[in-house]
């Protein structure tokens, strides 16, 4: 398994040596896994936007901490995290298929898209942090603010939808 | 599904940022900066904390210093989660006429439901009036107000006419609860889609409305017709809570990005003489509470009084822990209940503490059980405080003296 994970990502720019360093090293790859969490680029943006502004504020301390990118990416999940819990059903299901759905630009022959889509945004940000970003339950569900029982849980329906959507594309 | 990582990672990495993605960033800095330096000492006290701030401790220094906002003589508690008491999916609760009323949704997604009317001591249900429509917040409560002799329930009730309705079938709806009667004795239609949150005046039933994905509105009931006598447009198509001080209405907003919601709370102050917005206050909170006549907002920093008369933040942030988002502020005679993150134990469960407008501190602080999930909403009744529990549960906290 390739360990393309936040962590190994993080250590790899320890001790950046300026905050734009810093910025060119994560941001893209932030966006596109904020992009599979929100399916909506404008958010993507806005909360890696958040994200990194945090950040900048206290580089001081940010800079010398053991795993700064581990630290954007804790930041951002909290930002959505906190986005999440502010949303109405009604704003939810604006939310989900808005007009600019990054997922429905990809490729619509791909059935992760289709899968992910289907997904709840809890169920997708579990996903994305156990299986994209290698988090164990308890990091995951410290970044979104539920137990670890609780991330397990999201991820293991999460992932049980895609098989079927994956598996009915197949088909 | 064996691969997913490398199909993840094949989808992430086919998102191209913008071009101008670090332009964009300094720029939204840049304009931050300056929002700091016109008014909000909240977010000036974080950029002085980031060592940035000679200026912005200067005009801090220039705010009045927290002005004492209760009674001198605090009574100390004990908080002790006392019992835990299942129920269905529940959304909002508050204290009016001698019981504990909470919304409970049938289920977790069509709105109807019913309000339950609890013993405050025991956590009995002593009647259950079903409901048509219940306020439909996920986290942080809000919905339900009690005054003017009635429970009212802000919701929805099915559009006459769905080809006219802005959004899903349903226009904003005022439900009023007769607490003798227990039941919804009045539906109170208000136009729009739904209803976001409802408060009580003497003179006058508010509501602020959702209309479409575009605008919100703040809608007046007379108390005695029951009929709406003003509407008042809002400046952001996104409302939260409603609240009362000063003689004035305030409505909770935030920003919309296109189909984002921004995180900077803001607050729309509403003269009742005019039906007019005579002030906005931008003060970055995740929520407001009202405490001795004065409006206090949780912010990221800790608590920040805002003067009803000028909109001003007053003094500087008391350190509240690391607020929790979510449940609703909760006033007892004393302070303010407020949820954090646990501070000593990286358990995921939750803390809640008392703030005292009195001195800027805490203190008293219970953490829930681990058979919860999250507190989504609070309500002091007596020598209780309920919390409603994402997870179909209220726990009863009984605030003993110390």
């Amino acid at each position: 398994v390739k360990q393309a994970s936040l962590k190994a990502e993080g250590r790899a720019t320890t001790e950046p040596e300026s905050f734009v360093a810093f910025f060119e090293a994560h941001h893209a790859r932030l966006y596109g896994t904020l992009c599979l969490v929100t399916t909506d680029r404008a958010e993507a943006e806005d909360v890696m936007q958040e994200a990194f502004l945090k950040l900048w504020e206290r580089w001081d301390r940010v800079r010398a901490h053991p795993d700064p990118g581990g630290y954007l990416y804790l930041t951002a999940f909290n930002l959505f995290r906190s986005r999440l819990r502010r949303t109405t059903r009604a704003a939810r299901r604006a939310l989900t298929g808005s007009p600019t759905d990054p997922l429905a630009e990809v490729d619509a022959r791909e059935s992760l898209a289709a899968g992910l889509r289907a997904l709840t945004p809890r169920q997708r940000a579990a996903i994305v942090l156990l299986d994209l970003l290698d988090f164990s339950s308890e990091e995951a569900g410290r970044a979104l603010g539920v137990r670890p029982v609780t991330v397990r849980v999201l991820a293991s329906q999460g992932r049980a939808t895609l098989r079927d959507t994956i598996g009915r594309d197949d088909d | 599904m064996t691969d997913l990582r490398n199909s993840l990672e094949r989808m992430r990495d086919g998102f191209a940022p913008p071009d101008d993605a670090y332009e964009r960033l300094v720029t939204r800095r840049a304009r931050r900066r300056r929002g700091q330096r016109l008014g909000t000492a909240v977010v000036a006290l974080a950029v002085a904390a980031a060592g940035i701030g000679v200026a912005a401790r200067a005009f801090l220094g220039a705010q009045e210093a927290p002005r004492p906002t209760s009674s001198p003589t605090v009574e100390p508690v004990s908080p002790r989660v006392a019992e835990i008491v299942e129920t269905g999916w529940s959304s909002a609760v508050v204290h009016g006429f001698g019981s504990v009323w909470v919304a409970e949704q049938a289920d977790d997604g069509d709105g109807e439901g019913a309000l339950l009317r609890m013993d405050p001591a025991t956590g009995e249900i002593v009647a259950r009036v079903p409901a048509e429509s219940l306020p439909g917040w996920e986290w942080g409560g809000g919905g339900l107000a009690v005054g003017n002799g009635s429970v009212w329930i802000a919701g929805s009730i099915p559009s006459p006419d769905e080809a006219t309705s802005e959004t899903a079938g349903s226009d904003a709806a005022l439900f009023r609860v007769d607490p003798v009667a227990n039941q919804v004795v009045e539906t109170i239609p208000l136009g729009g889609d739904f209803a976001a949150d409802v408060a009580v005046t003497a003179d006058g039933i508010w509501a602020n409305i959702f209309r479409g994905q575009q605008e919100a509105e703040l809608v007046r009931v007379d108390p005695t017709t029951l009929q709406v006598v003003a509407r008042i447009p809002l400046a952001s198509s996104y409302v939260r809570d409603l609240l009362t001080a000063g003689g004035y209405v305030w409505v909770q907003e935030n920003p919309v990005h296109g189909s984002t919601v921004g995180s900077d709370s803001s607050l729309e102050k509403i003269d009742p003489a005019t039906n007019e917005v005579v002030a906005t206050v931008d003060a970055e909170a995740a929520k407001f509470g009202v405490f001795g006549g004065d409006i206090w907002a949780l912010t990221g920093k800790g608590f920040v009084r805002i003067d009803v008369g000028s909109e001003e933040p007053v003094g500087d942030p008391s350190p509240a822990g690391d607020p929790r988002f979510g449940a609703n502020l909760a006033a007892d005679s004393d302070g303010l209940w407020f949820t954090t993150d646990n501070p000593t134990q990286e358990d995921g469960l939750a803390t809640i503490s008392r703030f005292l407008p009195s001195t800027g501190e805490v203190d008293a602080s219970v953490t829930l059980p681990p058979e919860t999930q999250t507190p989504i909403a609070m309500a002091v009744a007596g020598d209780s405080l309920w919390v409603v529990d994402y997870d179909r549960k209220l726990v009863r906290i009984a605030l003993e003296p110390a």
